[in-house]
């Protein structure tokens, strides 16, 4: 029997974030309706903190939604977690970038002011009563000891899934499936693997995480993200289909691109 | 260091896309620059260019003995494997289309040179067992060359190289179905740390080339080549960038002969527009810089892309003339 996976969709988070897409309500609300028809385990519909015109639409995303979790993107602070909650989405993503040129360079705070303000959000977004999942941005830059000290922290806190992220696209698979196999050894978490495709190696990573043990895989349709993009969605899961089970109707998954491709194909 | 056989030449369709004789010469010399070791042409290939270009390196694909045989001058060549083919410097293809034929290979065990060809699914298993069974079955040179219906072409070949292969063959964008030439060299260069000594920057000169000669363009986010692989808009893109750029790009856009650029739009942050006005000389108090980034968003929504640079100064001149008018009223 194939092992179940999970697919999260980014089209409408990353996607839309790669510069030139940029869809308006209507767009998000139907390609949304069209991605919880075809089996799709969550959707990332946005960032509600880019203002009143996300926020309407994730809050409609969520009225029309029947089988799949819909979460929004956070920054790492509270007034971002606030927009997210005028959504009232089923999960708050909040994004901690770990890696040394993130944190110094970036935000220009240390490795204990990260670990401090972390938890602050997460805490707070639990206490309101809300699942959390959090993403490591630019992972694959980080210490790996690092990481794994963040997780078993978050899993205190009762955070049960965290997203690696391959933010700058460096990962291989043979580092892949080292840093997924420790991360659920050493924090019992549920992983979810995010990459992107600078080196062209986003489906390949993203398998083998899953062959690793990531639970989660996120996609895109056509790819569309930062940079090079993501990893492909209908890509991922025609090659993974020998070996795992996404739940997804592959035929409509088509449909689905074909919409996508009308929505961007004049950027 | 590893050899690269590059096939870009010999996936060209000269029946199709009809290059000129020149235009492929000018491809050979260019990919041979990009550090290419050998390149793999055909026979159609060669009459086409006629002369062949002094300096790279050429291996010829025989499709038949009597081809190896009138073309002499090569230093090797390479050939769909046939039993009755014993010359030294012959490569022999083996098309290998499942992990499971791998052991079955040991009666090619004694052949000197090899290309595995296929092994597109070999992602789905346990790719570094397969590997390692390869380099064992043969006393000889391996060369892989992955093919990419699961788009796992060059993760292959790379994983193939850093656990020790020799040799690959690639072309260039993947044309025919193989390993990407440009991101193996990048992959080696930024992931690997090799010391890459060819120059780069001359990848958009190759690009427009490839899709002279093919009449297709390269994806605008195709990797490495894309015209926007270093377009940023987002907020927290741009402001990182600005920062210290190495937040969000995996290595400088120079090396590949391209520019970042921060461009304004639905996912733009107040630093963005700071950076864009400053790019255009102004410095406006954040009062209007915010009024500004409203403005662009809004924009970018309706017109469902980024704004253009003519945009933002239009966006601009409109907050200040009402700022403006505000003082006056």
């Amino acid at each position: 029997m194939k092992s179940k996976k999970y697919i999260v969709d980014t089209t409408l988070r990353d996607g839309e974030q790669s510069a030139g897409i940029a869809f308006n309500t209507k767009d998000k609300v139907k390609l949304a309706k069209l991605m919880d028809e075809i089996g799709i385990y969550q959707i990332e519909a946005g960032i509600p903190a880019i203002g009143k015109v996300e926020k309407e639409a994730i809050i409609k995303i969520m009225a029309n939604r029947k089988n799949a979790l819909i979460s929004a993107w956070n920054r790492m602070n509270i007034s971002d977690i606030q927009h997210s909650m005028e959504c009232e989405p089923d999960i708050i993503h909040i994004s901690a970038p770990v890696s040394y040129v993130q944190i110094y360079s970036k935000l220009r705070k240390n490795k204990q002011w990260l670990r401090h303000n972390l938890l602050d959000c997460v805490q707070y977004a639990i206490d309101k009563g809300y699942q959390v999942t959090v993403g490591f941005e630019d992972a694959s830059r980080a210490d790996i000891s690092f990481i794994i000290s963040l997780g078993v922290m978050l899993k205190e806190a009762g955070v049960s899934c965290i997203r690696y992220a391959d933010t700058v696209g460096v990962l291989t698979p043979h580092n892949v499936s080292d840093v997924t196999k420790s991360i659920s050894r050493y924090t019992d978490m549920d992983v979810e693997i995010h990459v992107h495709n600078d080196f062209g190696m986003a489906v390949a990573n993203s398998l083998e995480a899953a062959k690793n043990g990531a639970k989660y895989i996120d996609c895109t349709f056509l790819g569309i993200g930062e940079r090079a993009g993501n990893c492909d969605f209908v890509k991922f899961v025609k090659s993974s289909e020998s070996i795992f089970d996404c739940g997804i109707d592959k035929k409509r998954a088509l449909e689905v691109q074909k919409e996508v491709y009308h929505l961007i194909k004049d950027r | 260091m590893f050899k690269m056989i590059d096939r870009t030449l010999t996936a060209i369709k000269l029946e199709e896309d009809y290059p000129t004789g020149s235009m492929l010469a000018d491809m050979c010399q260019l990919i041979s620059k990009l550090g290419a070791d050998y390149i793999e042409i055909s026979v159609p290939v060669l009459k086409r260019i006629g002369e062949l270009p002094m300096g790279p390196k050429y291996i010829l694909k025989a499709d038949t003995i009597e081809e190896i045989k009138k073309y002499k001058n090569f230093d090797s060549y390479v050939i769909k494997y046939k039993e009755d083919v014993n010359i030294e410097n012959v490569i022999h293809e083996i098309q290998v289309n499942d992990a499971r034929e791998i052991p079955m290979l040991n009666r090619y065990a004694h052949l000197k040179h090899v290309r595995i060809t296929g092994l597109d699914e070999l992602m789905c298993g346990d790719y570094a067992a397969s590997m390692k069974r390869l380099k064992e079955l043969f006393v000889g040179t391996v060369c892989l060359c992955p093919q990419n219906s699961y788009f796992c072409a060059t993760a292959l070949a790379l994983e193939w190289l850093l656990s020790g292969g020799k040799s690959i063959a690639v072309s260039f964008v993947g044309i025919g179905g193989y390993a990407v030439l440009e991101e193996i060299l990048m992959a080696a260069k930024v992931i690997m740390h090799k010391k890459i000594k060819v120059d780069l920057s001359i990848l958009p000169e190759v690009t427009k080339l490839y899709e002279t000669i093919t009449n297709r363009r390269v994806k605008y986010n195709k990797p490495i080549l894309g015209d926007n692989i270093f377009a940023v808009e987002a907020g927290i893109h741009a402001d990182g960038i600005n920062k210290n750029p190495l937040t969000y790009e995996p290595y400088d856009p120079e090396t590949v002969g391209k520019v970042r650029k921060i461009v304004v739009g639905k996912h733009s942050g107040t630093s963005a527009i700071k950076i864009k006005l400053k790019e255009k000389g102004a410095n406006l108090p954040d009062k209007m810089v915010d009024k500004i980034l409203e403005n662009v968003k809004e924009q970018s929504v309706i017109k469902k892309r980024s704004l253009t640079d003519t945009e933002f100064i239009h966006i601009v001149k409109e907050v200040i003339a009402s700022e403006k008018q505000k003082i006056y009223c």
